[in-house]
């Protein structure tokens, strides 16, 4: 049967997830997102509609959030990439994890990667988001439900947690 | 686990039960279950000892280092009952809750939910429903553990404390002993009967503790259905009937069978399966099979002819739901009065999660089936299976896992029989592997079951002081228990009994269970008139329907609490007076009524261009009042706030109850804005979440949620936060724009 099979082009790819060498070696047009979950076998990144539109598939590539689903597997060749396991360092969670987890912000828990990832983007990029700043950034994560509320408090715990120490009050 | 013979007797009782009167179950099945569980014991506890943790009943296994495993009978999606069961047994155990490890029940009928009569997750009655029963396990088991250490220190069970997980000799102090190191002798104690404490002394119920699964979801470890296949499966797409009613006729799959990876192009439930070795080559190929169907017998139909036939029947008469007075005199020869007619959309559940389900079948002689997926009713899903490929029922164990999102449509376990039937099919392809078969979102969102369509014809009158003298309110949908009241009779019937006689059964229940269902949150209608008229009319049409969050009440809440206002400006009345009046004041709408109004300072001034909203409403013994605070502009609605005030008697978490109010608040208020599945020609137009639009972060409003503090048994908040937000909406739209929006979904009324 599998003979039968056209042959797969498949290209040898090198790239860094979490810190450490991968190299993989399947068709270059396979979504990130898939060479992530079935490849490497980290299933924290999830699937939710294979189309760009629902963020539950989000890394960082180089520190910027992107929608893993919409990627080939050629354009991360020599690439950072970054997945919710690789939030924690060295089995230590991040204070936007912690935060997260003192507010139980996550349900039913399936967009959370998605939205983390994202959120530690953000902060990364603007350590004190405005509401405005946070919403918008954090509008292509869907989050059916309907923990918004929740999840721009943890963000903003997370911000106040990293904000330059106030100066003493006489 | 469960014996065929030894529970024939009380299966044929539920069974009569069921077509007796719907699917309600009363609460006296509670303290039966207790029985059940003590009788239990000793059979499940010594089948588990030849491993060295100790089952102390379905519902707690215990290590001798202490640890605990909770075996959580309600599947977790999102509404916490991972950790308001846990919490609910930990209290009565003594034990902290924050250290118990959640595995998810394998199917077994000691894990039944009383108000169905089944395993199932649903109608918002996890607390409800298990907190007597758990508490009375916990306690149990708190008690064997006691007269175990009594025995050991040969001293009178009085001079036994447990706390914490560690019991003391009251009087001789250095001796302890942790609940694990007395597990085995606790295994062999049979249970005393027991008092629950007061909900007053709790000391973990009732208490803000963290999600027990807050720390998997926040790293990537929890494992959903789509994330757990064995070793070496394959996977399987499959291509469904466009239509609901068309046939496969033939298919050609020759360029897919050459795509890398294919393994098999099979016809197979109902439609064409496509296996290969990675999810990414079945997508690719399953493009390239040509499928024809034959569509002779297919729905053809399109939107506006489906809310035409809704229409038509929300005219003709019904079966009557409630009958007071004379509501059609009245109104004849009323001077205010109003007739209005409300239409609302087919709409998808749209969870986070697609579906998916792995499935194996094994060479063992005691599992020849695993299925592992997520389920709301793994019984259920069970039975299909076990009918569909002609097995017994014990063959197949049934593996549940974290669920995202459910929202009622993992009640539905086709998809769980789709894989086993693909896996079937394909056996001597796929030799002994496991199959995982994964929706996409487009399947998702073409093949699920949607919430009915639904058209209400109303009527109303309000005498010379302003006070309502007539309502009536017709609703025309599909029936919801058409499809599932002959699967769950299945279901709960003894393996013996013939599959037709519990599908006449079923028929049976839907035919005088569906206006119940249909009618929940108006046949209730708590408003003082002396003349009220409900009726249900059925619509039959071949569209899969099924249950969406709140159910009924998604409906009725928002015709009832729409038409409310409408009677409030007739009677020339502010909307809040205008229900308070009609309400007694030991209505508990009137207190979640009454409270959300100072908290949001209804009547107050606003800011300018905002107005605001209110609803009230009563479903699954919680009562929830919400009012909203909104603006429009250039035709586009945007909601600042949502107060939310509710009443749902005890709390186990309020954290879990704040969470599920927000969250039915945000499904309901994603629904009324851009919710709709239309069809054309029979297909349903969606396709991802592109044209399925659903609210985002940045156009969520802030929702400040109280809770009411009560003495009244607890009740539930999964659904509840739902069934007011649309009629609060479009009450304040009214207030902005003078437009009364009676066909949802909003965004297309104010174009």
């Amino acid at each position: 049967m599998k003979a039968m099979n056209s042959q797969e082009a498949l290209k040898r790819v090198r790239f860094r997830v979490n810190g450490a060498e991968r190299e993989v070696e399947l068709p270059e047009d396979t979504p990130l997102l898939w060479v992530i979950r079935e490849e490497l076998g980290l299933k924290g990144t999830k699937f939710g509609c294979g189309s760009g539109l629902c963020g539950a598939c989000t890394v960082q590539l180089g520190g910027a959030p992107i929608r893993s689903c919409q990627l080939p597997l050629s354009a991360v060749a020599d690439q950072d990439i970054t997945t919710i396991e690789g939030l924690a360092q060295d089995g230590v969670l991040s204070q936007l994890q912690e935060a997260w987890i003192q507010r139980s912000v996550p349900q039913c828990g399936y967009c959370q990667s998605g939205q983390l990832v994202s959120a530690a983007a953000l902060l990364r990029e603007n350590p004190s988001p405005s509401s405005e700043e946070i919403r918008s950034h954090m509008a292509g994560n869907i989050c059916r439900c309907g923990a918004y509320d929740l999840i721009e408090a943890a963000i903003q715990d997370a911000a106040r947690l990293n904000a330059p120490a106030e100066k003493e009050q006489p | 686990m469960t014996n065929g013979n030894k529970h024939t007797r009380r299966e044929a009782i539920r069974i009569s039960a069921l077509a007796g009167g719907g699917l309600a179950a009363s609460w006296s099945a509670v303290s039966e279950t207790n029985s059940a569980i003590n009788q239990f014991f000793k059979s499940f506890a010594h089948a588990a000892e030849s491993e060295k943790v100790f089952s102390l009943s379905p519902f707690l296994k215990l290590h001798p280092d202490n640890s605990v495993d909770f075996i959580l009978d309600r599947v977790e999606m999102g509404q916490g009952t991972a950790t308001s069961q846990a919490m609910l047994l930990c209290e009565e155990l003594n034990y902290p809750v924050e250290q118990v490890r959640i595995l998810h029940a394998g199917v077994a009928s000691d894990y039944n939910n009383s108000m169905f009569q089944a395993q199932m997750t649903g109608g918002s009655t996890s607390v409800a429903e298990g907190h007597e029963k758990l508490r009375m396990a916990g306690a149990q088991i708190r008690e064997r553990l006691r007269l175990a250490a009594a025995q050991v220190w040969k001293t009178s069970v009085e001079n036994v404390d447990a706390q914490a997980g560690r019991l003391r000799h009251k009087q001789e102090t250095g001796l302890e002993l942790t609940y694990g190191e007395l597990a085995s002798r606790a295994v062999e104690i049979d249970a005393p009967s027991v008092e629950l404490k007061g909900w007053d002394v709790h000391t973990q119920v009732g208490k803000r503790i963290p999600r027990l699964d807050a720390k998997e979801k926040s790293t990537g470890a929890a494992v959903f259905s789509i994330d757990f296949a064995p070793e070496n499966s394959v996977v399987a797409g499959l291509i469904r009937p466009p239509r609901p009613g068309d046939v496969l006729e033939s298919f050609d799959a020759g360029l897919a069978l050459s795509s890398p990876g294919v393994i098999a192009v099979l016809a197979a439930s109902g439609g064409v399966a496509l296996i290969a070795e990675r999810y990414w080559q079945v997508k690719k190929a399953i493009a390239l099979v040509q499928v024809q169907w034959n569509s002779s017998k297919a729905l053809r139909l399109s939107t506006p002819e489906l809310e035409q036939l809704h229409i038509k029947a929300s005219l003709e008469d019904g079966q009557s739901g409630r009958s007071e007075g004379d509501w059609a005199g009245v109104h004849r020869k009323a001077e205010k009065k109003l007739k209005a007619d409300y239409l609302l959309p087919y709409l998808a559940h749209a969870t986070m999660e697609p579906p998916s389900a792995a499935v194996r079948f094994n060479e063992s002689p005691s599992t020849k089936l695993d299925i592992w997926s997520s389920c709301q009713s793994p019984d259920t899903a069970r039975e299909l299976v076990a009918e569909s490929l002609g097995m017994g029922r014990d063959d197949i164990q049934f593996h549940n896992t974290y669920l995202g999102g459910g929202f009622g449509r993992r009640l539905n376990p086709d998809y769980i029989v789709e894989a086993a039937r693909i896996a079937q099919a394909a056996k001597d392809k796929i030799a002994g592997r496991a199959l995982q078969l994964v929706w996409s979102r487009e399947d998702d969102l073409q093949h699920d079951d949607y919430r009915p369509m639904a058209a209400c014809h109303v009527l109303g009158s309000v005498d010379d002081k302003g006070k309502l003298s007539s309502f009536f309110f017709r609703q025309a949908s599909q029936s919801l228990l058409k499809a599932f009241a002959p699967m769950t009779i299945q279901t709960l019937a003894p393996e013996w009994f013939p599959v037709g006689i519990s599908s006449a059964i079923g028929k049976a229940a839907a035919y005088f269970g569906s206006s119940y269902i249909a009618l929940e949150g108006v046949a209730d209608f708590p408003y003082s008139c002396a003349n009220i008229g409900v009726e249900y009319a059925p619509v039959d049409l071949p569209i899969r329907v099924g249950f969406w969050r709140s159910v009924g009440h998604s409906i009725n809440g928002f015709v009832v609490e729409s038409f409310m206002d409408e009677m409030a400006h007739l009677a020339g009345v502010d909307p809040y007076r205008f229900r308070r009046a009609h309400l007694s004041d030991t209505d508990r709408r009137a207190s979640v009524l009454d409270q959300v109004v100072r908290n949001a300072k209804w009547g107050e001034s606003l800011p300018p261009g905002v107005f605001e909203g209110v609803a009230v409403h009563k479903s699954f013994e919680s009562y929830v009042a919400e009012i909203v605070r909104l603006s429009v502009q250039d035709n586009k609605v945007k909601v600042h706030e949502v107060y939310c005030v509710v009443d749902c008697g005890r709390v186990v978490n309020p954290t879990i109850v704040e969470a599920q109010m927000r969250s039915g608040i945000i499904y309901g208020l994603s629904a009324a804005l851009t919710g709709e599945v239309p069809f054309v020609d029979g297909k349903p137009q969606v396709n991802n979440f592109n044209d399925y639009q659903v609210l985002r972060h940045d156009e969520a409003p802030t929702i400040h949620v109280e809770i009411l503090a009560s003495s009244e048994k607890p009740t539930g908040v999964g659904e509840p936060g739902t069934p007011p937000i649309a009629a609060a909406v479009c009450n304040a739209i009214f207030r902005a724009t003078g437009k009364r929006i009676r066909h949802l979904p909003i965004n297309r009324q104010l174009t």
